[in-house]
């Protein structure tokens, strides 16, 4: 199958992702530290990106096209994304398998790390991973579509199969014009963040948050990331910051075309059904960890605190920490584990099942319960106002479904190698999959916030490497290039 | 500018996709499929919700829009619409009709209804067939001033010395002088000419050619439909006769006919059995878009109301100087622009350029001016363009 759409595209993607290099090109010249392992990426991805421009023909772009350019370009952003830490060549990322699956973690804004040793790395490659995420966070496509005006009329599919949620979203007739707001949103919340680290540090409340840390951490804050410089995360800094980034976190997780309206005293986010479910799953859950934590002796202002900060974290796929939650009392941990499935708001940086689908999966249950009992009655399933169509409805349902199999069959997979190399218990293994494939980062067992994922063999670092781009991608996008249907014609 | 449709049917969409690229375009409809479909495919924002309804006007920004587009099936509804739409902000308001007697009342009055423009393809389509009735090589024949047709032909324009003539592909555009059609192209008059359909654009057809002396028959089924032609129609005849059946054709020996009937299925079959019954031309007038080239297949001509009313639609949008967009069987358009103030006046045509077209001749004075001469456009000239399918959704001009 010839697959002519795609080819012209990946080259413009390409082109526009070169650009990534130079942040950290820059942050490298100013501490003094070596170019080369930007350089070098830089200007390998503006030579494919240019020559694939050059020599395939725009054409017209179909969906079998728009799966296979989606796909790739995350498969070859993370692959280039990996250079840098490879020509580095220090500690343990100068391994390809662990640079790949640091720089797969870092775009799918997963978060989660195999290093050991935080000291040993220069600043710049410490601020292309914290970069990486955020690149990730929007999305590359997106940022192409808002860039390049090629995409106008196939965009649409472009922008669908990236954005995470069931359904697309227009804001504006024009694809380009709905990329870039998505775009100032997220930059304008990056800036925000920023400025509000800043005036803590200013003001003294933290002291450790210079403007560079306050920056590097929005990065990963809006995107839901979760990287940090620190091996401690959030965990370094005071109470305030604490308290600063559960709430971007928190705003992270929403779906950004809510802001939009808001921008337009448009105060539909109060009406939102999966606004009003994430925020009472986010009061809900943080109650209870709270409450247990109090029970296990800590203060009632750091259990909300922390109880708070964790919640957040997991659900909104973040992955940040302040303290070691394997610690944690055991009702507390079945919380954290069981809001990695849940995830954050469609048309959010978040990854996961997303909860408008968990909405739409318990709608359809009970409605089939109702059915049972009224066998005669048509039901239509709301969200608000809005019907849901039956079809984005069986899309959410198989979504849900889908989306178990492969943590069981991937799960599978992980613990076998374990039997044969390290000594992983089912609760790490299954917490490390749920956290890969929900673009999360730490999961439970050793692979808590103070552990790490270098434990694992090669082959399960792929493998959870693939689940983070099975995850990011909303695992269909993926899935359907790995069937037979597709490759025929 | 901001557009809003209300309705993606055929010529909705149409019209959607032509606007896109030079405008916001928001389409309403009814149907979650149609608009969740619309919003990947086209570079416009869909929105879900009956197009009479306040909330959802306002919500599609009809209070701001410059155009609201009514083209619903149903043509009450569009006219309702139109109103609502000026009642509500100020746009230009363009409602599409299919019944011939809202056009009338229509425009005996002064922008009745609130409507400032209402297509209604069947005239246009009538006016399109019985231009071309006399003139079998000819494919289509569009008046474009007092003095000028322009044509697309299969055959080559005879005497043509002094006579501006583009061949595209297999076919030939000419502009014809009116009073010398005859002579450049060859003229038979139908003996015979048999209309099956007492279908809108059919009975406009039949008033027309009474006009010019003829004495058309015009077939039937339905008694009800038959009785009220027969009451119409003076000089005509009517038939309440089945024109499916191939005894219908058999008998007749008709030289011309002209099928317009409910069903594009039907429309199919009766002009298939009128050419086997040796109808020597057969014109089909259908309205789904897509059949056209399966009737083109088949060896049959045919007219669509929907496309010539989307052009109509987007010609009205588009710049308020396109004067008729006319298609051709080429994949390209001729586009006539009518010089007016301010814009195009003063310029050179020699040197007039445009995105994914050529520059044809212009008529000023009712003279024609080749596209190679120095001319200075002057108010009221009419430029002539050749315009690729894909281009006239963004017509400019660049020198």
């Amino acid at each position: 199958m010839v697959l002519k759409g795609a080819y012209k595209l990946l080259g413009d993607v390409l082109t526009v992702y070169s650009l990534a290099y130079i942040p950290p090109l820059a942050v490298a010249l100013y501490f003094s530290e070596k170019v080369i392992p930007f350089l070098i990426p830089l200007l390998l991805t503006l030579f494919l990106g240019l020559l694939l421009r050059n020599f395939f023909k725009a054409s017209e772009l179909r969906t079998r096209d728009a799966f296979f350019l989606v796909s790739v370009s995350w498969l070859a952003i993370a692959s280039l994304g990996s250079l840098p830490y490879m020509l580095e060549g220090v500690g343990d990322l100068s391994n390809p398998v662990n640079a790949f699956f640091e720089s797969m973690s870092g775009f799918t804004t997963t978060g989660a790390s195999v290093i050991v040793n935080y000291r040993i790395y220069p600043e710049s490659v410490m601020f292309w991973r914290q970069f990486t995420q955020w690149i990730g966070g929007m999305g590359i496509i997106v940022l192409t579509l808002a860039i390049l005006p090629r995409l106008n009329v196939g965009g649409a599919k472009l922008f669908k199969l990236e954005a995470p949620g069931p359904e697309l979203e227009k804001l504006d007739p024009h694809i380009r014009r709905n990329a870039e707001i998505f775009w100032l949103i997220y930059i304008g919340l990056t800036l925000l963040e920023t400025m509000t680290l800043i005036v803590l540090h200013i003001a003294g409340l933290a002291p450790l948050m210079t403007s560079y840390n306050a920056l590097i951490h929005s990065f990963t804050t809006l995107s839901t990331g979760g990287f940090s410089p620190y091996p401690t995360s959030i965990g370094s800094f005071t109470t305030p910051v604490q308290i600063v980034v559960t709430v971007f976190m928190f705003l992270a997780g929403t779906n950004f075309a809510l802001y939009w309206y808001l921008i337009r005293k448009d105060f539909r986010i109060l009406r939102n059904d999966e606004f009003r479910a994430y925020a009472l799953i986010t009061v809900i859950s943080a109650l209870i960890i709270a409450y247990s934590l109090m029970k296990n002796g800590s203060s009632p202002m750091n259990s909300l605190i922390n109880a708070f900060f964790h919640t957040i974290s997991i659900l909104t796929t973040t992955g940040y920490a302040v303290t070691d939650f394997t610690k944690w009392p055991l009702v507390s941990k079945y919380i954290l584990l069981a809001l990695m499935f849940i995830g954050g708001c469609s048309g959010s940086t978040a990854g996961g099942i997303k909860v408008v689908r968990w909405l739409m999966a318990l709608k359809a249950v009970g409605r089939e319960i109702y059915l049972s009992l009224n066998p005669k009655a048509l039901k239509v399933i709301r969200l608000g106002n809005e019907f849901v169509d039956e079809k984005t409805l069986r899309s959410a349902l198989s979504f849900v479904v889908t989306y178990f199999i492969i943590f069981f069959v991937a799960t599978f997979l992980i613990s076998y190698e374990g039997v044969a190399h390290a000594s992983l218990d089912l609760i790490s293994s299954m917490s490390a999959v749920a956290a890969a494939l929900g673009n999360i980062g730490p999961g439970l067992g050793v692979v808590g916030p103070a552990g790490t994922y270098a434990v694992f063999p090669s082959v399960s670092k792929l493998v959870l490497a693939i689940l983070m781009w099975l995850g990011r991608l909303e695992i269909f996008t993926v899935i359907v290039l790995f069937t037979r249907y597709y490759w025929k014609e | 500018m901001k557009v809003v449709i209300v309705g993606a049917g055929k010529v909705g969409k149409k019209v959607a996709e032509m606007l896109s690229a030079n405008h916001n375009v928001t389409v309403i409809d009814r149907n979650r499929r149609i608009i969740n479909s619309l919003n990947e495919s086209l570079d416009v924002l869909g929105i879900i919700g009956d197009g009479t309804s306040y909330k959802v006007l306002k919500q599609a920004g009809v209070i701001d829009s410059d155009v609201l587009i009514a083209s619903t099936n149903s043509d009450l509804t569009n006219i309702v619409i139109s109103s609502l739409g000026k009642t509500l902000g100020n746009p230009l308001t363009i409602a599409r009709v299919k019944d011939f007697n809202f056009l009338n009342v229509w425009s005996k009055g002064r922008k009745a209804f609130g409507i400032d423009l209402m297509v209604c393809s069947s005239p246009l389509i009538a006016r399109n067939v019985t231009n071309i009735i006399e003139y079998p090589g000819v494919l289509s024949m569009r008046s474009i001033s007092a003095n000028y047709f322009i044509a697309e032909s299969v055959k080559e324009p005879e005497n043509v010395e002094d006579i501006w003539s583009l061949k595209l592909g297999k076919h030939y555009i000419t502009l014809v002088p009116k009073k010398r059609a005859n002579k450049t192209f060859k003229k038979v008059k139908p003996k015979k000419i048999v209309l099956a359909g007492a279908s809108t654009s059919n009975m406009l057809i039949a008033m027309m050619l009474e006009s010019r002396n003829y004495r058309p028959l015009l077939a039937e089924l339905n008694h009800k439909r038959a009785l009220r032609a027969a009451e119409e129609l003076a000089k005509s005849i009517v038939d309440e006769a089945n024109v499916l059946e191939d005894e219908f054709w058999k008998e007749l020996r008709s030289d011309l006919a002209i099928v317009s009937l409910d069903k594009d299925e039907k429309t199919l079959l009766a002009s298939l059995l009128a050419a086997e019954a040796g109808v020597e031309r057969v014109y089909a007038v259908i309205h789904k878009e897509e059949f056209l080239k399966i009737f083109k297949k088949c060896g049959l001509r045919a007219f669509s109301p929907e496309e010539v009313t989307a052009e109509r639609i987007v010609m009205a949008v588009q710049r308020k100087d396109i004067k008729e967009i006319i298609t051709t069987e080429t994949g390209f358009k001729v586009v006539v622009i009518e010089v007016k103030r301010g814009r195009l006046v003063g310029k050179d045509l020699s040197k007039l350029r445009i995105e994914g077209g050529y520059v044809g001749p212009a008529l000023s004075h009712g003279k024609v001016i080749l596209s190679e001469d120095r001319h200075f456009l002057k108010e009221g000239d009419l430029v002539i363009l050749a315009v690729s399918k894909n281009a006239l959704g963004r017509l400019g001009f660049g020198s």
